[in-house]
């Protein structure tokens, strides 16, 4: 009977969780900022640029999409009226490694680069 | 194999990919990532890859799923829909090249390459649909892990499908 578990599998498996595993330290190891705002682009185009705390409701041709919340250096998409609610559910996010997408509208949440965590403001737009 | 035969497998496992394409979608990931899915519907595209019945068969099957899946889901021209679409077509068309052209890779092999490819054009399309590839790519190492996990379950499953056919001597 012929082996269908080959050694070049093993290869492969393991070369491909090394892969994740490295891509994932790689975004660790990114200084994480926390933020001062973020701007929510619809379509690649900026709707809205926010860096006051509030609730922002995003809109596109008179339609509402979904209402970003950003507080205290966080933010999080409230709710919105997309099917498959992700991007309610991703929840919180507070560095400038994170974003939020919220794909049935193609609406992504991307912070505005800010603050060390060790205090010393360092602003960069 | 008789043709005839060939072809009506390859119907029953676009049917079966269909099913396992709509009951996929109420399982939910460990985390939220955007248009992403377990990829359990690949199985049947998988199975037609092993039993080397060519890149055209696995392309068909992993069409007919995300077209008829997509209908039946509702969620046809979404952009859900053409991440699964173009994923699945892309790795389809690989495995089966795979087992034709590279025989040493074995079926987990050629499933966790597969997944690769699949998960990679996803986030790519992903990318392109948002105008904003940075936006995704910060989930997809983690899309990774999920996809390796799927397809080594997926690559056991099969073997034991392939045991059962007593294809031994093709394999
Ligand atoms: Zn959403």
């Amino acid at each position: 009977m012929a082996k269908r578990t080959k050694k070049y599998d093993i290869f492969i498996v393991a070369a491909i969780l090394l892969f994740a595993v490295i891509m994932i330290f790689l975004n660790l190891l990114i200084p994480q900022k926390g933020i001062i705002g973020v701007k929510v682009t619809i379509d690649g185009v900026l709707a809205v640029s926010i860096s006051q705390d509030g609730l922002y409701p995003v809109e596109k041709d008179g339609k509402h999409l979904l209402t970003v919340e950003f507080y205290q250096g966080k933010a999080r998409v409230k709710e919105s009226t997309c099917d498959n609610q992700i991007c309610v559910k991703t929840g919180w996010i507070s560095n400038t490694n994170q974003t939020i997408v919220c794909l049935p509208y193609k609406i992504v949440v991307e912070p505005i680069g800010g603050k060390n965590t060790d205090g010393v403001d360092i602003i960069t737009w | 194999m008789v043709k005839s035969k060939k072809l009506s497998n390859i119907s029953i496992l676009t049917g079966i990919a269909c099913a396992m394409y709509v009951v996929e979608s109420f399982i939910p990931l460990p985390m939220p990532l955007p248009g992403v899915r377990w990829g359990f519907s690949n199985l049947p595209v998988l199975l037609a890859a092993v039993l080397d019945y060519g890149v055209l068969s696995c392309a068909m099957i992993a069409f007919g799923k995300s077209f008829i899946g997509g209908l039946l889901s509702g969620r046809i021209a979404s952009a859900t829909f053409f991440m699964g679409l173009s994923g699945s077509i892309a790795s389809a068309l690989f495995m089966g090249w795979l087992k034709k052209h590279v025989p040493k890779v074995g079926t987990i092999g050629i499933s966790e390459l597969g997944a690769l490819l699949n998960n990679t054009v996803q986030i790519l399309i992903a990318g392109l649909i948002l105008g904003n590839s940075k936006a995704v790519f910060y989930y997809y190492p983690y899309l990774v892990l999920i996809g390796t996990v799927t397809a080594y379950l997926l690559a056991v499953v099969s073997n034991i499908f392939l045991r059962s056919m007593n294809h031994d001597a093709k394999v």
